[in-house]
């Protein structure tokens, strides 16, 4: 047999099998100097970020010279320490990715100035409206910020943050304001919109409508009628009685004329969309559907502020 | 194997041939023994510089600390366009300033707890749940700042209606009234503008121009919240 892996072929090094004597250490001061000291000046560290992985310098943040190697074991342990950090820190954005979509939420938040005012607008006068089709791009919706019928979430997010806000100012004028009472607004009015989101999704489910309607443009077109509710508790604040029961009935009418429309074209099939009238008991059922979803709206918007305005 | 021979780049040939063209022939055979000391140039005095400050005495550190939070307040009390607030962030001077509206805003008195004045923990969670939202808002709208930095500016930024919080215990010492009640809404509203103006002057620069103001309007709501409760306090 021919022993291949006895004799290395001529020419090949071997490995040394002899032990290196072992470096002392260097953290003698030693002035004979091997090479030139070219450590660059030290930079002032960030005290915020994670220190940068895998190089192991040390960042000062009191000392007025960077050595070059302060502590070879310690930068490892640095090096090393770093480099958990980091694993640890995608494995956590990984896990929260699974419940949260972190990166589906930043769609909705694509916002820009211009697109609120213009959606705010929407929201309060949405009569002269023609085109409530949401422009595609390649299979994915555009963002809301090139798009005025695309749901967002930050409306929706801060009129919710302002009603809860204006509902604490309207029972603070009452004098029956307690800093607790804000907490119970705040969950009673999260406990409706979950329900209503439940309801809804269940409905649908019964329905078999096979829609793209998804969990997070349900909750965004839910959040508007929280605008129409703040205009009218701070108008009633104002004006009382009369100017609340204006303004919310203004703005009850226009979010039902506003759900109908968006919901419509999400729920009803393309050709009833189209405003050619389909027979058939599926898309009555959608229409029903498509009516009582918006019909809730204006019902809520009065049950969740009348109590706000005495 | 302990033989040490010589390695054949020590025979330095003197026929004049392309460089590196040796190379090919070298083959070592043996071990060659490198030993030798390598140490690291460094001077007695860079060796007490490292990083550890633990051997300092504890005035030292809690001076240096203080230092730092006292130039952020005169950052924030002089808001101009510098990135010392973002660059080193601290939660210290928030918290300082958190416990210190909490305790002046905590009603003093023992007759019942519907009274409506809020709680010490209530402001804590008002002030830091608040500052916790609008850093996720401004984080999804696509600004470029960190966690902690946001926190740290928006925390900071209250030193404004700490003072107006100040002064308006003081103005309440002389007695309520409807003139005591226009100097306090006064006051209140000078500092809350100041407080907008000086975070707006750190977070706006954070996010594209058009997007500055949607950034913008939790911080006013925030900071609104807050001068409610200052103003709206009576002992």
């Amino acid at each position: 047999m021919h022993a291949a892996g006895l004799a290395a072929p001529a020419g090949t090094p071997r490995l040394p099998s002899k032990r290196r004597v072992p470096v002392s250490q260097p953290g003698m001061a030693d002035p004979h100097q091997f090479f030139d000291d070219t450590s660059s000046a030290p930079t002032r560290g960030y005290g915020g970020q994670p220190s940068p992985g895998g190089l192991g310098y040390p960042s000062p943040s009191s000392s007025h010279e960077a050595p070059f190697l302060a502590d070879p074991m310690s930068n490892m342990a640095m090096a090393y320490g770093s480099s958990l950090a980091a694993h640890g820190k995608e494995l956590v954005d990984k896990n929260i990715d699974r419940f949260i979509p972190v990166t589906k939420l930043k769609y909705y938040f694509a916002v820009d100035t211009v697109y609120v005012g213009k959606k705010l607008g929407l929201l309060v006068f949405p009569y002269l409206h023609q085109d409530w089709e949401v422009q595609y791009q390649q299979d994915t919706p555009v963002a809301p910020r090139f798009d005025i019928n695309a749901p967002d979430l930050y409306i929706p997010a801060m009129a919710f943050i302002t009603y809860i806000l204006v509902a604490g100012l309207a029972l603070g004028t009452q004098d029956r304001f307690s800093p607790d009472l804000l907490g119970l607004q705040a969950s009673s009015a999260l406990a409706w919109l979950t329900l209503e989101v439940v309801a809804i999704l269940l409905s649908l489910y019964l329905v078999t409508v096979n829609t793209d309607l998804t969990t997070i443009d349900l909750v965004a077109f839910l959040g508007y009628k929280y605008v129409g509710m703040i205009g009218g508790v701070l108008v009633g604040l104002l004006f009382g009685k009369i100017g609340y029961y204006l303004v919310l009935g203004w703005c009850c009418v226009s979010i039902f004329v506003f759900m109908i429309r968006t919901l419509r074209l999400k729920i009803l099939a393309q050709a009833a969309a189209e405003g050619v009238p389909v027979r058939g008991a599926r898309n009555q059922l959608r229409m029903y559907l498509t009516m009582a979803v918006a019909a809730a709206q204006p019902l809520l918007m009065y049950w969740l502020t009348f109590h706000l305005v005495r | 194997m302990a033989e040490a021979e010589e390695s054949p780049g020590e025979h330095e040939t003197a026929t004049p041939r392309p460089l590196f063209a040796g190379l090919s022939d070298i083959s070592i055979s043996q071990d060659i023994p490198i030993e030798g000391e390598i140490t690291i140039p460094m001077s007695a005095h860079a060796r007490e510089l490292d990083n550890s400050t633990l051997n300092e005495s504890v005035r030292h550190t809690i001076m240096r600390d203080l230092k730092a939070v006292g130039k952020k307040f005169m950052h924030v009390l002089y808001p101009r366009k510098s990135n010392a607030l973002l660059r080193d962030w601290d939660l210290w001077g928030p918290l300082i300033l958190c416990v210190t509206l909490a305790l002046m805003l905590q009603k003093s008195s023992v007759d019942g707890e519907k009274d409506g004045g809020p709680q010490f923990a209530e402001v804590f969670v008002v002030v830091w749940f608040g500052a916790v939202t609008i850093t996720l808002n401004s984080k999804l709208l696509g600004g470029n700042i960190s966690f902690f930095q946001s926190l740290c500016v928006l925390g900071y930024c209250i030193l404004p209606l700490t003072v107006a919080m100040l002064i308006c215990r003081l103005v309440l010492l002389a007695g309520q009234g409807p003139i005591n009640f226009m100097i306090r809404l006064f006051v209140v509203a000078v500092m809350f503008a100041w407080s907008v103006i000086a975070s707006t002057a750190f977070l706006a620069d954070s996010q594209p121009p058009n997007r500055k103001a949607l950034a913008v309007y939790p911080v006013f709501l925030f900071y609104f919240v807050i001068s409610w409760m200052i103003l709206t306090f009576t002992p």
